[in-house]
């Protein structure tokens, strides 16, 4: 328990917060690329799933190339990225941006096509067309999922910036990687402990906004731990139907 | 056991020394939090109070970034030391398994449950040999999102000089040879892909009355 107590006086010492290599300064860079790369998945996946969803064309393209992206290397492709243009953020916030539409992409997906057809028959009855379906009736009820995405996403990217720091960028990578090479535990732990705050910190904002947004009458009952992080809360894949 | 020169021609035992490495890895890890889920998930199942602090607790582990969790978990197993790596990842294995092994079990039809009671099965040969291969379909299903995490995730491992394929990422980057890092992105994508199939192959054997016409 050592470490603990070492990495709570590095925590502590108020040298450590401030300037460029400071904990603050290295906290903004994090939360900056973090923001831009989810922003910019969501942009790009949430059009994208809306229309697979919807007009249920390319569902099984779209369901495993987010699968097979699980399976690349966030490390290499940022290491690739970085060779091709050194001490510059954008192509790693745009290798992050690669990494975090795939969920986003496929909970979008999986939500619209999960909305009950009765929904959208009912929908249809009341003289709805093709997009106001879409917004009016399928996008709420698909909300929660949605946001699951979108929050599995935010986790992944903050996760994955910490790797990003490896390539000699900013962001709270650096207390581990930096700690790691000049063996200063304490600022390993110190940073993971960071890194973590983060990524709780985030998912209770995202679980906030989540509430505001999605229409109370679907709040589901049994919705244990809203506050706790979503990476796990992707929908079961490929659960087929128990007899 | 170290990439030479700028060319893939002459290293295949280094790329083959890392991916068994790697597939060796990912075995235990993926054996250790399957061991746990299947512990764990039956608790959950069998005293439903217990299942949504479990998932809590297991979501919240989920949710810490590799790097730190290696760290953090250094501070257990000693900092440059490659239990971590295995308890991280099987602690990823275990969140996911433990999520579909408990949603799968939960979705066996009550009638199903029902009509191997009457039959005269106890509890537990009944959990062994009714409900556990219902719900085999979703296990291998979060088996198979395991494995592949698994073995993409293991390689950040890397970047404390462990693990498998990752290695080569942080030799490749340091000594600026880009053969080699491409080298084992590839064998990452391939041994994430063949696993996959496999263990898709396996689950399709395990449940042959999921494909029985008119089953249903």
């Amino acid at each position: 328990m050592n470490n603990v107590v070492d990495a709570l006086q590095w925590l502590t010492t108020e040298d450590n917060w401030w300037g460029e290599s400071g904990i603050l300064n290295r906290l903004w860079e994090h939360v900056q690329y973090s923001f831009w790369a989810t922003l910019l998945a969501a942009a790009i996946a949430l059009p994208i799933g809306l229309l697979i969803g919807h007009t249920g064309r390319g569902v099984f393209v779209g369901v495993n190339l987010s699968g097979l992206a699980r399976a690349i290397p966030t490390l290499a492709v940022v290491i690739l990225v970085y060779k091709l243009r050194p001490l510059t953020a954008w192509p790693v916030v745009l290798a992050l941006t690669l990494l975090a539409a795939p969920p986003i992409l496929a909970n979008t997906v999986a939500g619209i096509r999960g909305v009950d057809p009765d929904v959208r028959d009912a929908a249809e009855g009341m003289g709805m067309t093709g997009r106001t379906v879409l917004w009016r009736a399928e996008l709420p009820i698909a909300l929660p999922l949605v946001f699951a995405g979108v929050r599995s996403a935010a986790n992944q990217v903050i996760a994955t910036a910490t790797v990003a720091a490896y390539a000699g960028l900013g962001g709270l990578g650096r207390f581990i990687t930096d700690g790691y090479a000049l063996r200063r535990y304490d600022e390993v732990f110190g940073g993971a402990i960071l890194i973590v705050a983060l990524v709780f910190v985030v998912e209770g904002v995202l679980a906030l906004v989540q509430r505001m947004l999605v229409s109370p009458g679907l709040r589901r009952e049994r919705q244990p731990f809203a506050l706790l992080p979503s990476r796990a809360s992707a929908p079961i894949p490929e659960l087929e139907p128990l007899t | 056991m170290s990439w030479s020169g700028r060319q893939l021609a002459g290293n295949w035992d280094v790329l083959w020394h890392y991916t068994w490495l790697h597939l060796r890895f990912t075995v235990q890890s993926l054996v250790l939090g399957a061991i746990v889920a299947f512990v764990l998930g039956y608790v959950a199942y069998r005293w439903r109070g217990t299942y949504v602090p479990l998932l809590g607790i297991a979501n919240a582990l989920y949710a810490v970034p590799s790097l730190a969790m290696f760290a953090i978990l250094g501070t257990f197993f000693g900092i440059l030391s490659d239990r971590s790596l295995i308890v991280a990842m099987a602690i990823y294995t275990l969140a996911i398994l433990l999520r579909n092994m408990v949603e799968g079990l939960r979705a066996v039809s009550p009638n199903v449950i029902d009509a191997s009671t009457a039959m005269g099965y106890r509890p537990t040969r009944r959990f062994l040999t009714v409900e556990l291969p219902l719900a085999l379909p979703a296990i291998v299903a979060g088996l198979r999102v395991a494995a592949v995490s698994t073995i993409s995730i293991l390689t950040v491992g890397g970047v404390i000089g462990r693990g498998g394929l990752g290695q080569m990422f942080r030799d490749g980057y340091v000594r600026n040879i880009t053969i080699e890092v491409w080298a084992a992105l590839v064998a990452v994508v391939v041994l994430a892909l063949v696993a996959d199939a496999l263990i898709f192959l396996a689950g399709r054997a395990a449940t042959p009355w999921t494909r029985v016409r008119g089953a249903r």
